[in-house]
């Protein structure tokens, strides 16, 4: 009976020996290798390549998704392998290895994707900035405080696109806003080229040397003389009362919308140059005070017919006329359509000491009364 | 005879100890994650990151957590394993990735409608401006500013052109953000011209 009792414990101690040993082996098994497929690393791996896939500028980084789809094809073969394996022999540490691999290019993208995205945030931001302060400020100032405007459409697109630009940025089109920022720098700088051809003949040696002789030769009148006239620099924006050879004042001068060319013809809103004189003074015009010049003079003439026959101008046109300096001045503007305006204070201190016959030299620009560029 | 049943006994209740350890235990709701992977990969799409960017993350973030919970599982004991929790979380993020699709889908018709309705309106918004340009006071004094407006009203229809062919391309932001340029640029000219057309009448 006894020996019965110690066989049966000797059993069950043996068999719940056995269960013991077969948990260990099974623990061991598990310890020994990845055993279970890797679901984590799959699933992140699999939501990489697809941030890559669909990132910022995909295109750009075709080559390395092609890597990285054939090693994440790779990949998943051998899961699959392993999946269908005899639990025993199932082994997930190669898959594994080729899941890291993957997860490794994979990030290289993402990294390379995201500083792309960074760089052009970078970008757009300096972009904006510069372009605020390039439309904004204008490099041309001159000392007179009248601001140089030589207006065209490549300026108003610059500004419609920057515009066009920030509207974009707030909506998170990164991409987009910077094209179109690009487009505004380019349209800007196509204006700056626009501008510096225009401002091209004020820095022109030859006529420097010309418009300086006027000046000097109308400063030497006054000294001789003894009597006033009028000096207008048109690049500096200036209007200048000439007395005993000095500058007896200045005044800040608006011209005409094409302030920078030389008057030729009819409607062409610029103002001329050269030598003329005040014709009438007259007290109450549409403009208020003003003093009528004798253009077109002789010279005015002969490069007005010179350019007919030359077909520099229509065989139709005609040279204009009722050029004055009158009131009406504003700030910062160039708006005649030929004439020279001055502050409505300015102008009747001017009109005061203005006399029929008074010199009026105009100039596109001098070194009477200093100027910004020697 | 008792013998015999006794060891027929324990041979049997071993069988089903080991038959429990290596078979009866929870296993890894393997169906539920690659269906969930799918949608999700299949919801990653550019239309998705344009449009759902935060439901997409809201779905891939579920993602993770799914598969960091069946991870969590199969690390454990076998007989202690349990996936509700892995398989509820699965659950979640499939049904988020199907609402990033419907997400974006909405997102992208708003986007669209909005655009559409913009640009809709930009055409008698621009011919009003071009009606107010050919109407503003004329004379010396404001030829200069008339002609900036020109430049304005020109850029204003480049910039509607440029919303036209965004749509056209359906990218629906672009053709907003070029619409609302034109937008400010006809309504600014029509106000101009308007505040000249008031100063001259209070001048009379």
């Amino acid at each position: 009976m006894a020996l019965r009792r110690i066989r049966r414990i000797a059993v069950f101690t043996g068999a719940f020996l056995v269960l013991l040993i077969g948990v260990g082996t099974y623990e061991l098994w598990i310890l020994t290798a990845l055993r279970d497929h890797p679901w984590q690393l799959e699933s992140h791996v699999d939501s990489l390549a697809a941030n890559c896939r669909t990132g910022p500028g995909a295109f750009v980084f075709a080559e390395e998704l092609r890597t990285l789809a054939v090693q994440i094809a790779d990949a998943k073969h051998c899961l699959t392998h392993a999946d269908v394996a005899w639990t025993p022999g199932r082994d997930y540490d190669p898959c594994v290895e080729k899941l890291l691999t993957a997860a490794l290019i994979a990030m290289r993208i993402r990294t390379s994707q995201e500083a792309r995205v960074q760089d052009e945030k970078a970008r757009l931001g300096v972009e904006l900035k510069t372009l605020e302060l390039d439309l904004a400020t204008d490099p041309q100032a001159p000392k007179s405080g009248a601001r140089i405007e030589v207006k065209n459409y490549e300026q108003s697109r610059a500004r419609t696109l920057l515009e066009t630009a920030h509207n974009l940025a707030a909506l998170g089109q990164t991409g987009s806003a910077l094209t179109a920022a690009l487009s505004a720098r380019a349209a800007w700088s196509q204006s700056e080229n626009l501008v510096a051809a225009e401002l091209a003949r004020f820095y022109n040696g030859r006529l420097r040397e010309k418009w300086e002789k006027e000046a000097q030769d109308l400063l030497r009148w006054t000294r001789q003389s003894g009597r006033s006239a009028i000096l207008v620099d048109k690049l500096e924006h200036r209007c200048l009362l000439l007395a005993d050879g000095q500058v007896a004042k200045s005044y800040v001068a608006n011209l005409s919308r094409n302030w920078y060319r030389r008057k030729a013809q009819e409607h062409d809103a610029s103002t001329p140059e050269g030598e003329y004189k005040v014709r009438q003074k007259a007290p109450a015009t549409s403009f208020g005070a003003a003093l009528l010049l004798d253009y077109p003079n002789v010279a005015d003439w002969q490069r007005f017919n010179s350019m007919k026959k030359t077909k520099e101008i229509e065989a139709g046109a005609r040279i204009g006329g009722a050029i004055e300096i009158h009131c009406s001045g504003r700030l910062n503007s160039d708006w005649t359509d030929g004439c020279v305006a001055l502050e409505d204070a300015d102008m009747e201190d001017l009109f005061k000491r203005a006399y029929v016959g008074m010199p009026v030299t105009i100039v596109g620009t001098c070194t009477i009364g200093g100027n910004r560029k020697q | 005879m008792k013998k015999v049943t006794m060891r027929l006994v324990l041979v049997l209740a071993f069988s089903v100890a080991a038959s429990l350890l290596f078979f009866a235990c929870a296993s890894a709701p393997k169906e539920e994650i690659a269906a969930t992977q799918t949608a999700i990969q299949a919801a990653q799409t550019d239309d998705v990151r344009t449009y759902a960017e935060e439901s997409l993350k809201d779905a891939t973030d579920t993602m993770a957590k799914a598969t960091a919970e069946v991870q969590t599982q199969d690390e454990k004991f076998a007989l202690s394993r349990d996936y509700k929790a892995a398989s509820d979380l699965l659950k979640q993020a499939k049904e988020k990735a199907a609402k990033v699709v419907t997400d974006a889908q909405a997102n992208k018709a708003k986007a669209k409608a909005d655009a559409e309705a913009l640009i809709t309106s930009l055409t008698p918004m621009l011919a009003d401006a071009k009606k107010a340009l050919a109407t503003a006071p004329r004379g010396k004094d404001t030829k200069a500013e008339l002609e900036a407006m020109q430049s304005d009203l020109k850029s204003a229809e480049e910039a509607l052109t440029a919303a036209t062919q965004a749509m056209s391309q359906e990218k629906y932001k672009d053709a907003l953000g070029q619409a609302n340029t034109a937008k400010t640029k006809a309504s600014g000219i029509i106000e101009q011209v308007n505040a000249a057309k008031a100063k001259l009448r209070g001048g009379k």
